[in-house]
């Protein structure tokens, strides 16, 4: 098989970098959710379990070494998280639609963008385009990498990242859990941007 | 059993059954987080290979949610 020109320690430290950028995403989304006291809607939470799909694919490669299974892992994910994503995003697409009467108006508040904006773009167009970025990222990496090369022995440095790194996601992602106990229970989620807790209600 | 736990147990109860008496457990994006965390803790733990199962669980309950967030008779999100 004709070699290609990224090694799998570099691709695992692709994939770590990878996989840390989502955890600042997820972490960036908390800081949003908290400093604008907006509890995060089902399409978004959605979004975030996508995220942490991605996330673990990653992972995956990180901890146990690159293959195309955890790829798939990342890809089934993504291809997840962009569907709710542009649904979401058509759902605010037309400020003039009113969706109580399902009529356009003539008033641009008519069907406001959920959520704050973050450098211009809310956060579910942001989500179309990391998950934009996850397909062609992993198309490439597969373009270029090796599949057929092993490395013998894993640096002693990669590994105590790799554990560093994905200890670091699991907490994250146990953070996540907690926060959507608190906020849906077993119940649904809130969806009006508000800051309804399901734990702190006086009724379930 | 401190007064705060069992609050929060008979809350989880009443919602629980509340969801069960509407026609089952519709929303369970709590499961689907706990899956995640279950996954990855396995993966940081001790490398476990299956954990793409969990994963692939999350995301049937996510889209299983998301099927049910859609409301497929007035539109499918494009708004003309």
């Amino acid at each position: 098989m004709r070699e290609g020109i990224l090694s799998p320690e570099f691709e695992r430290v692709l994939n770590l970098l990878g996989m840390l950028g989502i955890i600042g995403v997820i972490l960036g989304s908390y800081v949003y959710q908290f400093s604008y006291r907006e509890l995060p809607c089902t399409l978004c939470l959605l979004q975030r379990v996508a995220m942490i799909g991605v996330a673990i694919g990653a992972a995956m490669n990180v901890m146990i070494g690159p293959d195309t299974r955890h790829y798939g892992v990342c890809l089934v994910s993504s291809v997840f998280g962009m569907v709710v994503a542009i649904r979401q995003s058509l759902l605010h697409l037309n400020p003039f639609f009113d969706k109580k009467t399902g009529q356009p108006t003539l008033e641009a508040t008519a069907n406001p963008p959920f959520g704050q904006e973050v450098f211009g773009l809310n956060l579910y167009i942001w989500s179309v385009i990391i998950f934009t970025v996850v397909f062609l990222a992993i198309g490439l990496v597969q373009l270029i990498r090796d599949p057929s090369s092993w490395p013998a022995r894993e640096p002693g440095w990669l590994s105590r990242l790799a554990s560093l790194g994905v200890g670091l996601l699991a907490i994250v992602i146990a953070s996540q859990a907690i926060l959507v106990f608190m906020e849906c229970g077993f119940g649904d989620c809130p969806n009006d941007g508000g800051w309804d807790w399901w734990i702190f209600r006086s009724s379930a | 059993m401190p007064m705060a736990i069992r609050q929060i147990l008979d809350k989880m109860l009443i919602s629980f059954g509340s969801r069960r008496a509407n026609g089952g457990p519709t929303d369970m994006m709590t499961a689907a987080m706990l899956l995640l965390t279950l996954s990855c803790i396995f993966l940081w733990w001790n490398k476990a290979q299956w954990v793409w199962l969990p994963v692939m669980a999350a995301l049937i309950i996510g889209i299983v949610i998301f099927v049910q967030d859609v409301d497929f008779s007035t539109n499918l999100g494009v708004q003309l």
